[in-house]
């Protein structure tokens, strides 16, 4: 008898695949030298008490004659327990009738295995093996004893099952097929996948789950693949797609894995359905396309690696044109050089910002001609190394609604200065032909009235007063036009020195009222002095005239933020319905009637309007009987140290 | 002023209505002046200087000059006449409608003696030319000049 080997259908204990099993290293099962003729006890005991599985050989009568420690370890017993006892006494006794069969078997010549034994512990618990029996015979044919090997088998079942259940819960289909595409095996994903039952699969051809058209050329690959097998994407970068049992199909992606068996060459697939992926790319193919710029990526050395179809429609290239070129290419010449430099620097301190920092920057078309760009500059790290993703804009439109804004703007202030012209030479030309009216009227008045008859002096003193009024009106027209064509440039001014100086030329009115007016701190402000004396003037007027019949109490404050300087100016006036609190603003606008206080309505509207020439605003709070708060802003002066 | 001799003012005024007006204001308050009225800045310095129709005109111890006068304007007859050293004495008053501080600052460089707006209002113009009254014809003592020989006086420079 030749040299015992345990090869065969079952996997020898120390399956690779198993890592608690695994087997001593160096050591092939099947070149075990078992010598002809010779006792298994003479194989070297160390070699055999490194086996991770049970090995026990008997005599021809079946008395144990050697005990390795992964038998001891397997049943409980010492070797000392166990040499000398019949094989059989570690097989449950109702078993023992087969065991007897078994060697019956093996005294024929017949080795025997077992996958699945129930033994019996020394514990008295039953054990999973699984064993294979093999008889040693002399030159006759004779018994001369037994060599069993036994291992735990539920590990080895739980192994295969974990195996399986691995197989079965793959997230990708996967399917093994023999050598002429039958299909051996499949999971469950490929069940899902492809809307087949397994039964359905097993055993036909895997071109089933292939586009009929892409059928003959799968059998041309499937035996080219057999001849020349490696490990590898199926496809070779063409697109794939499975058919599923309704006719309907989906891209995919395969991995093919060569598998060599006894059986032959096998081929494992894994298939993974990239719909999602496939819609991700598409999603991302219509962003890039439809995006309203051009998007343009660069590598690092300045060549185009990727555009989008406005890029192609606002530089006149087609994409295959593009493609590889360098950058430059879509500059004007005269920027060219620079731009090399700049991008250098860029590379060198990559961060997302808008291109040029202010300057104009030109496109270059295909055809020579040239568009003004914006052009915002993403640095990325792209599959391939650092690059940078360019979104280009044509703002030839922008620029050309930003020159239209800018000429109406002008026109506006110029109309507006006209208007303004208008508006002062009117009421100053006015003046002098209503002077003689006025005083023409007057000195008629002073000279005749009473002289006439009654509808005379009637007449008299309609004409005087209206001459009145009309002289009002149109000094007040000529005060206010006078705050845009007379006004001087602001310059810094201490807010507090002017208001002094305002509060002396009102202490005789503040004095007949015994007004009470307190100033806090205030900061300096941009000013043309003239104006904010007159806007004080104006706001102190105001709240000494629409005094309540307490004394007046007026407090004026300021709050400065970086830039600006509120003043707020309170009193406990009469105050003002909110709901005329934009209409005290207006040139004329009186919320009480004729008589009741003097003046024809322009002070707060020239207030306004000098606020407003000096770019503030100005605004009020206010309730009825409660007094009034006026507020306004003036750009903040730097404090005199920082002059 | 030289005994009982009318004072003579020399008023140059284009309006008529201002003329009527500062006239009557004046003449209510006294009836010894004088009051002659050239209509533009050429005719006053014809007057002053004795030319043409003025070969008899007497000198005036004050002029009442207004400012926007056709031909030869109201400030230009303040700069000939305070460079001609025989007239720089005589007090010009400008009475303008003006308010214009570029009119008020060149009227003093030239040599006026006081400007004063003419009030919109009837009862202060009164008042205005009461007070240039009372200060100037009665206050005030003013040089009598002598009337220089009629020759051409330059106005440009």
């Amino acid at each position: 008898m030749s040299a015992a080997t345990l090869e065969g259908d079952v996997n020898p204990p120390g399956n690779p695949l198993d890592g608690e099993l695994g087997s001593p290293k160096g050591i092939r099962l099947g070149e075990v030298p078992i010598g002809e003729g010779s006792l298994p006890l003479e194989l070297p005991g160390q070699i055999l008490q490194s086996f991770e599985f049970a090995v026990v050989a008997t005599d021809a009568q079946g008395q144990i004659s050697y005990w390795n420690k992964a038998a001891e370890e397997l049943y409980g017993y010492s070797p000392a327990e166990a040499i000398g006892r019949s094989l059989d006494f570690v097989v449950p006794e109702a078993d023992r009738r087969d065991l007897l069969r078994l060697i019956g078997g093996l005294r024929r010549g017949r080795d025997m295995q077992i996958t699945h034994a129930l033994h019996r512990h020394k514990d008295g618990s039953l054990i999973e093996t699984s064993a294979t029996f093999k008889a040693l015979l002399d030159e006759q044919g004779e018994l001369l004893g037994i060599v069993a090997t036994a291992s735990d088998a539920s590990k080895q079942r739980r192994l295969n099952e974990r195996l399986l259940l691995a197989f079965e819960s793959s997230p990708s289909g996967m399917v093994m097929v023999d050598d002429k595409g039958t299909i051996l095996m499949l999971n469950a994903e490929t069940e899902r996948l492809f809307g087949y039952k397994r039964q359905e699969l097993l055993g036909r051809k895997v071109d089933i789950l292939v586009p009929d058209r892409f059928t003959d050329l799968h059998q041309h690959h499937r035996a080219s693949f057999a001849r020349n097998h490696t490990r590898r994407l199926m496809g070779g970068g063409r697109e794939l797609y499975g058919r599923r049992q309704d006719g309907s199909e989906f891209p995919v992606e395969i991995g093919l894995t060569p598998v060599e068996t006894r059986d032959g060459l096998l081929v494992l697939g894994v298939i993974a359905d990239i719909s999602g992926r496939k819609l991700a790319e598409e999603r991302f193919r219509i962003a890039l396309e439809s995006a309203p710029c051009g998007i343009v990526m660069v590598d690092h050395s300045g060549k185009i690696i990727l555009i989008n179809l406005e890029t192609e429609r606002l530089f006149g290239y087609s994409r295959s044109e593009l493609i590889g070129r360098a950058i430059e290419d879509l500059i004007p010449q005269r920027y060219r050089k620079e731009h090399v430099s700049l991008r250098d620097g860029f590379a060198r301190q990559p961060e997302a910002r808008v291109m040029g920092s202010g300057r104009d920057l030109f496109g270059l078309r295909k055809d020579g001609s040239e568009f003004p760009v914006e052009v915002g500059l993403n640095p990325i790290m792209g599959p391939d190394g650092p690059a940078v993703l360019c979104a280009i804009l044509d703002i030839t439109e922008r620029n050309q609604t930003a020159e239209l804004l800018r000429i109406h703007a002008e026109e506006l202030q110029r109309s507006n200065n006209d208007l303004e012209q208008f508006a002062y030479v009117a009421s100053h030309d006015l003046q002098e032909p209503l002077r003689m009216v006025a005083s023409y009227v007057e000195l008629l008045a002073e000279r005749y009235q009473g002289q006439l008859d009654e509808r005379a002096d009637k007449y008299i003193h309609y004409a005087v007063d209206g001459a009145r009024r009309m002289k009002q009106l149109v000094s007040d027209l000529l005060s206010f036009s006078r705050v845009g064509t007379q006004g001087k440039p602001l310059q810094p001014l201490e807010t507090e020195q002017v208001l002094r100086g305002v509060l002396f030329e009102l202490r005789q009115l503040a004095e007949e009222n015994e007004a009470e007016i307190m100033v806090g701190p205030l900061p300096r402000v941009m000013a043309d002095e003239t104006q904010l004396r007159q806007l004080f003037q104006n706001l102190l007027s105001n709240a000494l005239k629409f005094r309540s019949d307490a004394p007046p109490k007026i407090t004026i404050t300021a709050f400065r933020s970086v830039s600006e300087v509120t003043i707020s100016l309170s009193d406990n006036g009469v105050g003002i319905d909110m709901a005329y609190a934009e209409r005290v603003f207006q040139m004329f606008q009186r919320l009480h009637e004729r008589g009741k206080y003097e003046g024809s309505g322009i002070g707060l509207a020239i207030a306004k309007r000098i606020v407003e020439r000096h770019g503030g605003r100005i605004w009020l709070e206010s309730q009825p009987g409660q007094g009034c708060t006026f507020h306004f802003t003036l750009r903040a002066a730097a404090p005199p140290e920082a002059l | 002023m030289s005994g009982s001799d009318k004072l003579r003012v020399l008023l140059v005024e284009d309006n008529p209505g201002d003329v009527l007006l500062i006239t009557e204001l004046l003449s209510d308050r006294k009836t010894e002046l004088e009051i002659d009225v050239a209509s533009d800045g050429e005719e006053a310095l014809n007057y002053l200087y004795g030319r043409g129709r003025y070969q008899q005109a007497v000198a005036p111890q004050l002029v009442v000059l207004d400012l926007n006068l056709p031909r030869v304007s109201g400030l230009d007859v303040l700069a000939v006449l305070r460079k001609d050293p025989r007239m720089s004495p005589l007090p010009v008053v400008v009475l303008s409608s003006s308010d214009a501080e570029r009119d008020i600052v060149e009227s003093y460089c030239r040599g006026a003696n006081t400007y004063i707006q003419k009030p919109v209002d009837l009862r202060q113009f009164q008042e205005a030319v009461a007070k240039i009254e009372s200060f100037w014809l009665s206050l005030a003592k003013l040089p009598s000049l002598q009337k220089p020989a009629p020759k051409e006086e330059k106005l440009d420079d």
